[in-house]
């Protein structure tokens, strides 16, 4: 050929194309070329063999790529493989682990055998069962109606019957009530409201299936189990109405950085 | 990707150039010897190449499918309680088999009121005789508590990201179910070791079914197998507990999660 | 690598596969074959197949003396383990009857014998590294 600074075909010259006598470099893609000294930070140890993988699945990547008739997108999230099937490893060995870690060292309590004859003086089912054995001590609720003769209308073990009909209707009866895209509890400060009233109702009925280990009055127990739920529900409201209006400044500035208006 | 030789140095050969030291040689002629002969390393490149190429075929995850933040991996706990409540059924499940070689569920045995029935002592046996038996039947308990927590932290999660929304109203009603399933599991197998409480939880239940006008009494004879406790209430509740309960609750939880495949994910934002 | 000149035979090679450019002296992967002092005492550089030999192998290595030596410590110290009990009937068949102690000494000798096996050979293998593995660039942020 002749000098270097005759313009080529492709309107580069042949300076800029001049290779030192090796076979090409790996293709980098067009902005994420890493340069000479970030090379160089991966060039030992573990951190070489970690970028050589990424180097090299880069690479068979960018080959199929090119076959390929697929149109890609931007997208920010993690790759399936491997972040999240090794996160998802972690969280899952983790979580057994825990579990048989927790069996190890607070291994279940085994009673004496049953005994018709004797009734313990006090029942309790697992922790999970507490907010229905509550439910079970509504008895201060019934109304007491004398019309029968000083029976009671309905029993007390009927009335908390009722008391779970009465819930599991509502919470089945949730997604019909609550319709729209919001989702997030900022959006819904009402619901939220709602749902801490349920959260605490749950722990307060447990309290009250073990009414036993509270030193206060019963009325005041039965009282505190109804109002504090309330109570809850109102002070949700309240803080996530406050907090609307900077969580919607973030959430749409988020929003407009994740999908710019055309 | 085959297994014709892609090394064909002479290592030997190149070892006698190098100045190594008399353990070193060894050492690395014995590692050729065992390489030449074993192949080991050339399946190893097959798994590598392999990895390499499987990596390009994974389907999309759901925060780039939803183009989520990388923010987004501390929330990831609390959308996993789902597969962690399967993953608790599946230990409940093969820990309950095991303990299932061992226990028997009758109340024979007992001379007087208040004796250990061969229900109780086969559990006793569990405790004290059986291998890692201890442990097998704390597993159990803890994996039954872990379940039922995660599925209360599982609806929690639900409700407050508004996930049930429509059209996702059936999988909610579902769920639910599921609660109340996974309850009445916990509480048959409360009763199984026919301990002083199990007998007393037992009773309560027995006296809410009774309580319930027009199916109460049909709803006791049908759990409780009659109006007091005794073998046909055991012999019920484990059968509920280790052959009805598995069945069902298994089948439903492959709904569950069926209809949250076809119907995707609710999308968080 | 299909030309075979005379330098292919210490050809390095880039996570793709394709050879790296011999008269690149910046490259670490240039670095020549053979032993010397790093800065983690002695270590030799060898071609990266044979690197991934060394690896493979005395990891691999490790591994199963490392069993074999638990599994030995158990027979000496578990009088229902299999190994032991295997190990008295066929002694028993040879003719050699053995104390039981003698015994015991002999399989935890070996037990901890084969450990310490696994451990030299898995130090040793730590010696070895491949081309522009390891020893810090003297420009390199990575001490």
């Amino acid at each position: 050929m002749t000098d270097d600074t005759t313009p080529m075909t492709d309107g580069g010259t042949d300076e800029e194309a001049r290779t030192d006598g090796g076979p090409p470099a790996t293709v980098p893609p067009d902005d994420e070329t890493p340069t000479w000294s970030e090379r160089k930070e991966h060039s030992q140890g573990l951190s070489q063999l970690t970028y050589q993988y990424f180097e090299r699945s880069r690479r068979e990547d960018e080959d199929l790529r090119a076959e390929s008739t697929y149109v890609e997108r931007d997208v920010l999230g993690f790759p399936a493989w491997p972040h999240e099937t090794i996160r998802n490893l972690a969280i899952a060995s983790f979580f057994v682990g825990i579990l048989i870690f927790i069996s190890a060292l607070m291994p279940p309590h085994f009673g004496h055998p049953a005994n018709p004859g004797s009734t313990p003086a006090i029942i309790l089912p697992d922790w999970y069962l507490y907010w229905s054995f509550g439910l079970l001590k509504l008895n201060p609720l019934n109304p007491e109606l004398a019309v029968l003769g000083g029976n009671i209308l309905i029993g007390n073990e009927f009335l908390g019957i009722i008391a779970h009909g009465i819930v599991f209707g509502v919470i089945s009866l949730v997604p019909f009530l609550n319709k729209g895209n919001a989702r997030r509890p900022v959006e819904e400060p009402f619901w939220a409201g709602v749902g801490m009233a349920g959260v605490v109702l749950s722990l307060t009925l447990a309290a009250l299936a073990i009414q036993n280990f509270f030193p206060f009055e019963l009325e005041l127990l039965v009282t505190l189990t109804f109002l504090l739920p309330v109570l809850a529900g109102v002070v949700t409201y309240a803080v996530l109405k406050t907090m609307r209006e900077g969580y919607s400044y973030d959430l749409n500035r988020r929003y407009f950085m994740l999908r710019p208006p055309k | 990707m085959s297994l014709k030789k892609n090394d064909e140095m002479d290592h030997n050969a190149w070892l006698k150039t190098q100045d190594l030291t008399v353990i070193e040689t060894a050492f690395l002629t014995t590692l050729i010897w065992v390489d030449k002969r074993l192949r080991i390393v050339d399946y190893l490149e097959i798994l590598e190449t392999m990895y390499y190429r499987a990596n390009l075929q994974m389907p999309k995850s759901h925060t780039e499918q939803y183009d989520l933040d990388n923010k987004f991996w501390y929330w990831y706990p609390l959308y996993s309680l789902g597969s962690l409540s399967i993953l608790a059924y599946l230990v409940a499940a093969v820990s309950g088999a095991l303990l299932g070689f061992y226990y028997s569920p009758s109340t024979a045995g007992a001379a007087a009121q208040g004796d250990p029935t061969a229900a109780y002592d086969s559990v006793v046996l569990i405790l004290k005789d059986v291998q890692f038996g201890f442990m097998l039947r704390s597993i159990h308990s803890w994996a039954a508590q872990f379940m039922v927590a995660a599925v209360f932290l599982h609806m929690l999660r639900v409700y407050f990201t508004g996930a049930y929304k429509e059209p996702r109203e059936v999988n909610w009603i579902l769920g639910v179910i599921l609660i109340g399933l996974t309850l009445f599991f916990g509480f048959s197998g409360y009763v199984l070791p026919w301990k002083q409480l199990s007998f007393w939880a037992a009773q309560i239940g027995v006296e809410m079914a009774l309580a319930t006008p027009i199916v109460g009494e049909w709803a006791a004879q049908l759990l409780f197998g009659g109006f007091t406790l005794g073998q046909a209430t055991l012999v019920r509740m484990y059968i509920l507990h280790v052959f009805v309960l598995p069945f069902v609750v298994t089948a439903l939880i492959a709904l569950h999660v069926g209809i949250v495949w076809v119907q995707g994910i609710a999308e968080p934002h | 690598m299909s030309d075979t000149d005379e330098r292919s035979e210490f050809q390095a090679v880039d996570e793709t596969g394709d050879p790296v450019a011999v008269d690149d002296e910046e490259d670490p992967r240039n670095e020549p074959i053979g032993p010397r002092v790093g800065p983690n005492g002695r270590e030799v550089v060898v071609p990266l197949r044979l690197y991934k030999t060394v690896t493979a192998l005395s990891t691999l290595g490790a591994i199963v003396t490392y069993l074999v030596g638990f599994v030995l410590l158990d027979a000496a110290t578990l009088q229902v383990s299999v190994v032991r009990r295997l190990l008295r009937y066929l002694l028993g068949r040879v003719g050699i009857g053995i104390a039981g102690d003698v015994l015991t000494g002999a399989l935890a000798v070996a037990a901890v014998g084969s450990i310490l096996l696994g451990t030299a050979v898995y130090v040793l293998g730590t010696r070895f590294r491949a081309q522009g593995m390891g020893k810090a660039q003297e420009d390199s942020s990575e001490g």
